[in-house]
């Protein structure tokens, strides 16, 4: 039983210092709750991961009119045939050099691709030249051999993605709520079908690229951004997969996070692959029997704490 | 629950019962707090205060009444002879960057002052503060020379009146206990324990004190993309996995002063200097609070020269300075101050694992994505990856005593001091990025020179107000920044430019200062610096400082810091600086910088057992992004502990 007789100021700086005895344990650092309100939403959310297959169009797809006129008859000079096949691209350099071209796109509408969960359309294909050291200067770079670049839209979110992304954040949210895009690559595999072997067998190809880069942009490609580059294919397996994050700092990555924020319905971006080919390689890969395989699994990480701020 | 019924003559006592209408815990202020549950649940302070409880009654204390004074005897006025001021005999003063060898002093015959008839006598003065060997001491007893024959015997106050850039308080008693509260290590949280025991006393007429902690961290959480919230206790074994583990016990041993003939400073948390500043000025290993470093000073000198050694890791340095002086006048004459004071010196310091170029996370060693876009860290250290290589400061200053009074001490000083590293022939080349045989590195060498003034006041009696100025012209060449061994050299020495958003790999300190483009015409740079502080024993101190310069360089600075040493319950530091500004408006701007450090540190009794640390900082943590960044962390710890001894209160 305890006896109050009577309450006087000092009880004040009493009650301040169990205040702060309590607020001492109640009050933890800033910074924890900004690193506990860090949410990254992936696999773990039933975000699925994206799977594709993306092969390279054939020679007589990108060469098509350099080979036959505009009659149908042969173009090339007689002796040479006028589809090539799984020709390597050391073939098609030669006709193109032949043929006086140093550039070359084909816009393939339809693509061939094994889609599991994801949409790819418009193929965007460019090789470029650069036998000749004297041409094509400005698209070579003193580089010697072959560029190839491929662009392809790619539907990154389709409606189900984006409306488990909606669990997360709402329409409200501020685009700083999303504090990084990243992918987990399990497989980003350039390849070639082995000539003769059985059941379409295949090998990797990286090693015959000097240089290569595998990014992102928005459908109107002003705004490429790498996401993965050469040194790095070597390292993605299945059993050793690799994130990258998309540059924070890049045009494109604000448009996608406001593009996500605003998500009604599907996501497209641009993936493009940009290779270059030593002389010296462009017999090992052909174009009809080439392409890449990626997996990778989308992950973004979001504030918590912004999220809240968005809706409230 | 709280008893609010005020007793006297029970303050302090301690006690655990719950007695209906006995107070259980008084506290200093009159009031009791029943203890029931905490006394049930703190064992530790319960058995001494039961056994207090069970002893006999002590015997009652009688407090006899003062004697008497003795009549004061009031001499009708006298024509008074002429005054004859016997020779002002000034104490022996020691300058921190030139100590002097204290010499024993005649004691100074006070002329006694009379009253005037009729006039209302006037309390005796407060004796003089007894010869202490901690001048701020504010709880030193007062000596007990008789009224009358009063010895001036307190030592004139120097050497750095605040702790600027200190990051961690002592208790100011002798104590015992732990503390408990969350830390971030890189991206990971834990809940920090940390007993300790400090203790003080007096070692040869000089302070001794020590304090030992031993930090234990219990994961509470990673962050990282592979981490997550702690599913069970895991202690973080990297912290007592090395023997070199182990310095971390020692938060501090300090013995003597600065101005001592030994001083030996080893210690978790303050900044050091050695010189005049030229070259090492107020560098804290500990700024970067991902590691613990435990520094160590130690300043021996004679009546001829000295030396002061620094190094500021025990287990392992990589920065390390020692200068060392001779008075060739002392020689001739030790009585003449002029003479006396009269020094030159030597100085060299340097990183012997200086970053030259920053390693990038192309191998994403943190799982996060980020490769080329952060630095690369070691995931169990969380220090930053680099090519390293050595960058050496060397010197040589001349000083002299203008002025030494009892109250004002003036001395003017010269320092020349060269920087010398390498830096990449071709930083762009890709082969920095891996290749650690640093082929291609050109020496670089550059220089600069101070003219500079300290004048130091002891003002007053009792408190006696410290005051100390200092102002230096410089002149350097542009790749050349004077005290390259600053507070923020342990941040910057690896990311110069703080706040930049990308990651430079050759933003370092090294390439940064040495790599800087000449002036036109190899012009010089002009700078100045000056700086303030003022101390009242333990009540208070107050420090400012600015440097600028006359070039487009971002090496303005400045600095303001607040401190109560120790005041009743209460023990508060506060320091903000701002480096690397690229002009003197920005020191000012009210907008916070990247380049700010904030230390705010305070600690508060609650009850004699329970002290509540309050921090607020700007830390140079590496955080999720693997930079090294100064977002501002707010932290309260609890602290539980007892003092014990006769030091505690």
């Amino acid at each position: 039983m305890l006896v109050h007789t009577r309450i006087s100021a000092p009880a004040a700086e009493l009650a301040i210092k169990a205040f702060v005895l309590l607020a001492s344990f109640a009050s933890p650092a800033c910074s924890f709750l900004e690193a506990a309100g860090e949410v990254t939403i992936g696999a773990d959310q039933k975000i699925p991961k994206v799977s594709t297959q993306l092969k390279w169009p054939s020679v007589d797809q990108v060469l098509g009119d350099a080979l036959t006129s505009a009659t149908g008859g042969a173009k090339a000079p007689a002796g040479l045939p006028v589809s090539l096949g799984s020709a390597t691209l050391a073939h098609v350099q030669g006709l193109m050099t032949i043929d006086g071209e140093c550039h070359r796109v084909v816009t393939i509408p339809t693509v061939e691709s094994k889609i599991k969960d994801s949409v790819l359309q418009n193929l965007r294909f460019e090789l470029t030249n650069c036998g000749d050291p004297s041409r094509c200067v400005e698209r070579c770079g003193g580089f010697q051999g072959m560029k190839m670049e491929a662009r392809i839209d790619f539907q990154m979110l389709d409606a189900a993605k984006v409306k488990k992304l909606k669990e997360f954040l709402s329409d409200k949210t501020s685009t700083d709520a999303i504090l990084q895009i990243r992918a987990q690559f399990f497989q980003l595999e350039f390849f070639e079908t082995v000539a003769g072997a059985p059941d379409g067998k295949t090998q990797s190809i990286v090693e015959l690229f000097t240089d290569s880069q595998m990014g992102l942009s928005s459908l109107s490609g002003d705004d490429d951004t790498v996401v993965v580059e050469q040194r790095y294919l070597p390292l993605i397996s299945p059993t050793t997969p690799q994130r990258f994050e998309l540059d924070p700092h890049a045009v494109f990555t604000h448009r996608l996070k406001q593009a996500v924020v605003d998500a009604q319905d599907a996501v497209w971006v641009q993936i493009f692959e940009k290779l270059a080919i030593p002389q010296k390689n462009l017999y090992g890969i052909t174009l009809g029997g080439g392409g890449v395989n990626i997996e990778l699994q989308p992950e973004f990480v979001i504030n918590a704490l912004e999220v809240v701020k968005g809706v409230l | 629950m709280i008893v609010t019924n005020r007793a006297t003559g029970s303050l302090g006592s301690l006690g655990c019962t719950s007695s209906p209408g006995r107070c259980s815990r008084w506290l200093p202020h009159g009031f009791c707090v029943a203890v029931v549950v905490i006394c049930a649940g703190i064992a530790a302070p319960a058995a001494p205060l039961a056994a207090q409880e069970a002893a006999p009654p002590p015997p009652p204390v009688v407090v006899e009444p003062p004697p008497p004074p003795p009549p004061v005897v009031v001499e009708p006025a006298k024509p008074e002879p002429p005054k004859v001021e016997p020779p002002k005999v000034e104490p022996p003063k020691v300058d921190p960057a030139r100590p002097e060898p204290a010499k024993p002093l005649p004691p100074k015959a006070e002329p006694v002052k009379v009253p005037a008839a009729g006039t209302r006598q006037a309390p005796p003065p407060l004796p003089p503060r007894a010869k202490t060997s901690d001048p701020f001491a504010i709880d030193a007893q007062p000596s007990k020379t008789p009224l009358g024959a009063k010895t001036k015997s307190r030592r004139f106050i120097e050497g750095e009146l605040a702790n600027v850039g200190a990051i961690g308080l002592i208790p100011w008693e002798n104590r015992f206990g732990i503390v408990a509260g969350l830390e971030r290590i890189g991206d990971v949280y834990y809940l920090a324990l940390t007993p300790g025991i400090n203790y003080s006393t007096d070692l040869a007429d000089r302070p001794f004190s020590m304090s030992f902690g031993a930090p234990m961290r219990v994961l509470v959480n990673d962050t990282r993309p592979t981490g997550g919230w702690a599913k069970s206790v895991q202690f973080r074994t990297q912290d007592w996995d090395q023997v070199s583990d182990y310095a971390q016990l020692i938060r501090g041993i300090q013995y003597g002063g600065k101005e001592d003939r030994i001083y030996l400073d080893v210690n978790a948390f303050k900044s050091s200097s050695i010189g005049h500043g030229l070259i090492l000025k107020r560098y804290n290993p500990n700024l970067n609070l991902n590691i613990r470093q435990v520094s160590a000073e130690l300043d021996a000198f004679g009546d001829y020269g000295g030396v002061e050694l620094y190094a500021n890791n025990v287990t392992g340095p990589n920065v390390v300075s020692a200068m060392g002086f001779v008075k060739p006048l002392s020689f001739i004459n030790r009585d003449n101050y002029v003479m006396r004071s009269f020094s030159l010196g030597a100085t060299i310091a340097a990183d012997l694992d200086a970053p030259l170029r920053n390693k990038l996370d192309f191998l994403d060693s943190d799982h996060d994505g980020r490769r080329s876009g952060e630095y690369l860290v070691d995931q169990k250290t969380f220090q930053p990856g680099y090519l390293s290589t050595k960058v050496v400061a060397m010197g040589a200053d001349a000083e002299i005593k203008l002025v030494d009074t009892r109250t004002t001490d003036w001395k003017t000083y010269v320092d020349y001091s060269v920087l010398a590293g390498g830096i990449p022939v071709d930083p762009k080349d890709p082969r920095w990025d891996s290749d650690p045989s640093k082929t291609g590195i050109k020496g670089v060498m550059s220089s600069g020179m101070a003219w500079g003034n300290l004048v130091r006041l002891n003002l007053g009696e009792d408190p006696v107000h410290a005051l100390r100025l200092r102002a230096e012209v410089r002149r350097y060449d542009a790749n050349y920044v004077p005290s390259y061994f600053d507070v923020m050299y342990e941040i910057q020495r690896v990311q110069y430019r703080l706040g930049a958003t990308r990651p430079d790999p050759n933003g370092t300190k090294l390439q940064a200062v040495l790599g800087r483009t000449p002036l036109p015409g190899d012009a010089k740079v002009f700078g100045g610096y000056f700086e303030a502080s003022w101390r009242v024993a333990d009540y208070f101190a107050l420090a400012f400082a600015i440097e600028t310069n006359n070039a487009a360089m971002p090496d303005n600075s400045m600095f303001i810091h607040l401190e109560v040493p120790h005041f009743k319950d209460f023990q508060f530091l506060a320091t903000l600086h701002r480096r690397a500004a690229d002009s003197v408006g920005k020191l000012f701007s009210s907008t916070a910088t990247t380049r700010d450090i904030l230390i705010v540190k305070g600690r508060y009794r609650v009850f004699d057992y329970f002290h509540i640390n309050v921090e607020a900082l700007t830390p140079y943590g590496i955080g999720p992004d693997s930079f090294f960044a100064n977002t501002l962390d707010f932290n309260v710890n609890a602290e539980l502990g007892w003092g014990y001894g006769s030091k505690s209160r």
